[in-house]
Parts: C-alpha cells; sequence; structure tokens
C-alpha cells in the first residue's frame, strides 16, 4: 500500500475522534480572538474544523467495540504508519501550514504495550530529531501500562483515554474486552498525578460516544461532572453516534447532532459558568430536551431568581441569566464601577444577548414591558407548534419569563 | 491625551491625507514623545495611574489592532474612544458601554478575525536554491496586517524567508505606492518591503504535496454531519482561493 492510499484509510478511521488544540495557548489581553490563540487551518463540508494532522498508527485491533469500523472482526484493508513515515508525513503537512499539530490515536494491534510504543516511537521522531516543539496529543490505549504512559505524558501537549461510555454496565453494550474501571479510569487517574507533577501543558481529555450504549444524556453528564472534580479533566468531548455498516451496531439510528450540541452547552456551563450537575434540568427519560438551550431551560425552572437587577447582581448571578456569558458579565461588573447602566442598549454594547436577557433582567429599577418579548422567548422552544397552542403565560409580576405553554 | 491637550485630533504627518479635516484642528503626534506628552497632560489634568495597568495595557491592544482598520476614520474613532477612557475611566471603555467604544473593539476584532485566519489559512510552499530558503504563500489582506502575518509565519519557521504574493497594494506602510499587479511582500530588518514578481529569487514554486491534502481532507469528512452553511461560515468565500480545498465548499 503506498502513502497516499495508506493516508486515505488512516486518516478515515481516525475521523470521529474529536479534538481541539485548545488549552495549550490563550486569547489576546483583550479577550479578543488573538492571532496567538488555536488556530484552525480548515473546515470540512461538515462544518468541522481541521487545526490538527488526525490519524491512526495502525487500523489493525484486536478489540471488538460494536460501533467501531476498525473492529477485529470486521473484513477490511489495514495498514500500519511506520513511526519514521508518520513523522515525516506530519512535518510535511506542518511546514506548508495545513496544520497546527497532531493527534495520534491507533487500533491495538498485538498488545497495548506494542501499541504504545510506536506512537512514542513517532512522538520521540517528532519532539528529538526534528525538534519540533508544537502540539502532540496522544491516545493512551486503554489498558496500557504505567512506563508506556509516563512516557507518553512527557512527550505530549495532551493525552487522552477515551471513555465512550458512562458506566462499566454501558461499556459492556459496546465492547465485550474493554475494562471500565482498571482500563479507562484508572488510567486517568494515574495521568492526572503525572499532570500534577507539571507534565501535559494542555492537560488530559477524554470523549464519549454519545447514543450508542443507550445511556441517557443525565449519566453522560453525571460522569462528565465526576470527571472534571474527581480526576482534573481539562475537557471531556462528545461524538454523536453514526452507525457504520458491517458491524453490530448499523441498523441503529444515528445520535442526533442536536443532542451532541446540547451536552456541549451543558458541558460550558459546568466549565464556564459554574453551574452544577444538580442546576441541570432533564426530561423524564434523562434526556435533555431537545427544544431548549439547557441555560435558558434553567432560567425557566428557577423564575423565583429573576428578574435580576444588572447593576447590583453579582458576577456568578449575572452568569445565571441567558444571553449573559463570562465576558459579558465581567463587562458589567467592570463598567457599573463608575457607571449605572440604564438603557438595553447599554448593555447590549457590553455583549449581552438582549433578545435573550431582556425578560430577565431589570435595568436600573426598571424592566422591558414589551409583550414581543414574550412571544419572543417562547419562540425559542424550535419545536413547538404554535398554531395548536394557547397564548403563552406571564408567570410573576416583574418577569416576562414563562412556564411551558 | 494629546486630544484632550489640544483639543484636537492627533494623527501621523502622512495620515492627514486619509481624513476629511481641513488639517488646521489636526496635530502631527511624530512631533512629540509620549513621555513629554504624559508629563503635560499630567501637569493639567492630575495624574494618570491607570496608564501603567493591565487595564491600559487590554485598552493599548485593542487600539494596536484597531488602528490597522482600513477605514477613513480609523484614528478619530480611537481618538474618541480614548478622549472617553480618560473623562469616564478605563472600566467604562474596556466595558464597551459606549456606542464608539463597542465599535473600536468591533474593529480591533475583525482586525484580530482577519490575522488570525491569514495564520491559518495561507499555505506555504517551500523552495530552496543558492539563493537561501524560502516559504512562499498567496494572500490578500482587507486591513494592515502583513507584517503581523509575515512575523507570525518568521517565528514559525526560523531560518526560512518568508514571501507572501499579494494582489494588491497591501499596506499603506510600505514604501512603493503605485502597486496593482501581483507583488510579492516580505520582512527586511523588521520592515515589510515589496517586490515585484520578476525580481523574486526564486522561481515561483508549485507544490505536488497538494494531493496528499486532498486525500487527507477528503477522508476527514463525515457525510453523516454534512453542513455547509456552517463550513461557509467560517471558512468564508473570500478565503476559498486560498486553500486547495476551497472549491469543495461551493
Ligand atoms: S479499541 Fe475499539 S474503538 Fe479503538 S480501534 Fe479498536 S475496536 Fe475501534
Amino acid at each position: 500500500m503506498n502513502l497516499v492510499q495508506k493516508l486515505s484509510l488512516l486518516g478515515a478511521a481516525a475521523k470521529y475522534d474529536v479534538c481541539a488544540a485548545s488549552g495549550c495557548s490563550s486569547g489576546g489581553l483583550s479577550g479578543m480572538p488573538s492571532p496567538r490563540s488555536g488556530v484552525c487551518h480548515s473546515f470540512l463540508p461538515d462544518g468541522r474544523c481541521i487545526s490538527l494532522f488526525k490519524v491512526l498508527q495502525t487500523n489493525s485491533c484486536q478489540k471488538d467495540c460494536f460501533y467501531c469500523p476498525n473492529r477485529v472482526q470486521r473484513d477490511i484493508p489495514r495498514a500500519s504508519f511506520t513511526p519514521e513515515e508518520l513523522a515525516g508525513l506530519f512535518l510535511e503537512f506542518y511546514r506548508r501550514n495545513y496544520v497546527e499539530g497532531l493527534f495520534l490515536s491507533s487500533g491495538i494491534c498485538k498488545s497495548p504495550g506494542d501499541t504504545m510504543e510506536q506512537i512514542i516511537k513517532t512522538a520521540e521522531i517528532l519532539r528529538y530529531r526534528y525538534r519540533f516543539n508544537g502540539y502532540i496529543h496522544l491516545k493512551i490505549i486503554p489498558g496500557a501500562k504505567p512506563e508506556y504512559i509516563e512516557q507518553a505524558v512527557r512527550l505530549a501537549s495532551r493525552v487522552s483515554v477515551n471513555i465512550e461510555a458512562p458506566t462499566a454496565a454501558h461499556l459492556q453494550k459496546l465492547s465485550k474486552l474493554k475494562d471500565f474501571n482498571d482500563g479507562i479510569i484508572n488510567r486517568m487517574k494515574w495521568i492526572n498525578r503525572l499532570q500534577n507533577g507539571g507534565l501535559l501543558p494542555a492537560g488530559q481529555t477524554t470523549q464519549f460516544m454519545v447514543g450508542a450504549a443507550g445511556e441517557s444524556d443525565a449519566a453522560i453528564l453525571k460522569t462528565t461532572s465526576g470527571l472534571y472534580h474527581g480526576i482534573g479533566l481539562k475537557r471531556v468531548y462528545f461524538s454523536a453516534f453514526q452507525p457504520v455498516a458491517g458491524t453490530p451496531l448499523e441498523a441503529m439510528s444515528p445520535a442526533t447532532v442536536l443532542r451532541e450540541h446540547r451536552l456541549y452547552q451543558c458541558d460550558f456551563l459546568f466549565r464556564l459558568y459554574g453551574f452544577k450537575l444538580t442546576d441541570i434540568s432533564f426530561n423524564q427519560d434523562g434526556n435533555l430536551p431537545e427544544d431548549l438551550d439547557p441555560k435558558l431551560n434553567y432560567a425557566l425552572n428557577n423564575l423565583q431568581l429573576f428578574p435580576l437587577e444588572v447593576n447590583k447582581a453579582s458576577y456568578s448571578e449575572l452568569l445565571r441569566v441567558p444571553g449573559i456569558g463570562p465576558a459579558s458579565a465581567r463587562r458589567i461588573v467592570s463598567a457599573r464601577k463608575q457607571f449605572k447602566f440604564n438603557t438595553l442598549d447599554e448593555l447590549k454594547n457590553t455583549g449581552v444577548v438582549v433578545k435573550r436577557a431582556s425578560p430577565f433582567v431589570q435595568i436600573n429599577g426598571r424592566y422591558r414591558e414589551s409583550y414581543k418579548l414574550v412571544q419572543q422567548l417562547e419562540l425559542w422552544r424550535d419545536s413547538v407548534d404554535y398554531s395548536s397552542q394557547r397564548q403563552p403565560r406571564v408567570i410573576f409580576q416583574g418577569s416576562h419569563a414563562l412556564t411551558s405553554v | 491625551m494629546l486630544s484632550r491637550l489640544y483639543n484636537g485630533l492627533c494623527m501621523h504627518k502622512r495620515e492627514f491625507a486619509e481624513t476629511i479635516l481641513n488639517g488646521s484642528k489636526a496635530i502631527d503626534c511624530d512631533t512629540m514623545s509620549l513621555e513629554d506628552i504624559r508629563e503635560r497632560y499630567e501637569q493639567i489634568h492630575g495624574t494618570l495611574e491607570w496608564f501603567n495597568s493591565k487595564k491600559a495595557r487590554i485598552l493599548a491592544e485593542a487600539v494596536f489592532y484597531a488602528s490597522r482598520y482600513r477605514s477613513p476614520d480609523r484614528y478619530r474613532l480611537i481618538s474618541k474612544v480614548l478622549l472617553q477612557a480618560l473623562e469616564y475611566g478605563l472600566d467604562y471603555v474596556l466595558g464597551r458601554v459606549s456606542k464608539d467604544a463597542r465599535s473600536m473593539f468591533n474593529r480591533s476584532r475583525r482586525v484580530c478575525m482577519e490575522a488570525h485566519r491569514a495564520n491559518g489559512f495561507i499555505r506555504l510552499s517551500p523552495v530552496e536554491n543558492a539563493n537561501g530558503r524560502f516559504m512562499v504563500g498567496k494572500a490578500d489582506f482587507q486591513h494592515d496586517i502583513s507584517d503581523l502575518v509575515l512575523r507570525y509565519f518568521a517565528r514559525r519557521h526560523r531560518g526560512w524567508k518568508i514571501y507572501l504574493i499579494t494582489g494588491n497594494k497591501i499596506n499603506a506602510d510600505i514604501e512603493q505606492t503605485a502597486l496593482t499587479a501581483q507583488t510579492a511582500c516580505y520582512l527586511e530588518n523588521s520592515v515589510v518591503k515589496t517586490a515585484s514578481l520578476a525580481n523574486l529569487p526564486f522561481d515561483p514554486p508549485g507544490d505536488e504535496f497538494d494531493l496528499l491534502w486532498e486525500t487527507y481532507y477528503e477522508s476527514q469528512y463525515i457525510e453523516g454531519r454534512k453542513n455547509l452553511a456552517l463550513a461557509r461560515k467560517h471558512l468564508p468565500q473570500k478565503y476559498w482561493s486560498w486553500v486547495p480545498e476551497g472549491n469543495k465548499l461551493k
């Protein structure tokens, strides 16, 4: 197999892995997208960015993950890059400014140890022979021994072990050969200990395969919250399940991109807005409502907290208002040291999405008495059939927030 | 500070040409040093403790990028915002409470965004010959960012000289003025210079590596998630000619 064929095969085999070269560089002082912060080098027709050269060392694998195109039972062409080949190819992409860094994963060929050796050799060639000091994300193979993990952590900017499912029972539905507690969670804990020793500038991440094991959003987010607080993960990624022909899950429906999006919104609420798992509201089946932004859902379920006076509310209270993000909350708190907000326009100038925020705030004791806003609020419930609904209802005096109709 | 001291608009000499003002109200800021201005300002209006703070640096960064935004009123807007900072305090403008502050920060953001995209979307081809080692790319900028982009690539490719081939006049700071055909810009002693394509120290390169890239690009696409509108939002049409895969977003 020539290099182009290998690239096509091993690139495609890695396309479901989610990655971002975030956490290795910061934006500008003023919080603008600085020319220094993580760079995207291209965008695919599916809207995802290419910033890293994302590829497998090999697609040969002895595991049986039911959703995976590389599973051992599948009859497909198999290929491997030698460490020299892969390091050289990456460097040519990097030199030409096609990519910002390397994201290297692999099928488990022979044993976790053998596979880790190949991955580590590739990273060593880049770091020591080519003196590449940019971004390298290495996948840790579930079940890899501590000495391999330590070597990988020393070479990489970021490492990850894919968790795939929220519990051992769910993982059992995806693979008979993977061990949730020892193979995955324990490895994450080892990495965390190494990271606390000052290694891994971009931290440790993981990824869920969403919707393949019949798990609920509540289960995913419970584990996510535990990973952030208990094991110090930097990011958790979600990949909507897409059925692959010739796998046991080929007849299953794909998970919607909207479900993945709602999970990411909750993840942002955890990481940047100070939300806890108990602040998130789920449907009775344990899933997030797909037709409602989780932060708006929170506000609607906690109407007693609103409307908030923007001239008095604390930073963390402002973060609870739909349409106010960390940057605008910071600006409001800082500007009002010398200034009193009087109009919606002033609020808008700080970056607040006033269409969303205005039903939940007062400005200098006043709020907008616009019925249009009430209707707008209801329109955010994307999937509601308005023709068949009664008029929206104002919950309490002074707020335009609504219950569901 | 200058504006407030002299009740006028401050500009560099060459910028007078860009303004619709009749000149009498404009002050040539090339004739004074920052320390002199600060000293005079503090004598009249009191001390400027905030001038050395982190917040002042944030404002300075925003001004730095906003001053590269191509528009005849760029300096006028910056002067207005700085006056507001002096009058109402830094938090007022950093909070973007006024329309002017918001507008200046937006401009600053757009310039940053262009530089950010240029850093990502410009493709470079290596050329080595007796004259040296060169990395050659193509780009056309809307704002005055060619020096920022050249410096970015120079840091990334130490030991290589970076040339960007552009189709237009790229930067008002560049010594040559009447450039309409394709030219190349490069850094010499930290200053942006231009050269006509006929005078380059290398033949414009072609790159067989494009095939490998196209193979890789195609391998990453997930049909089930197709979302061309999102892709076009992040990679606007303006950049399609910069990247070999641009035609796939049509
Ligand atoms: S370990 Fe599982 S997910 Fe990873 S390549 Fe093998 S079969 Fe696929």
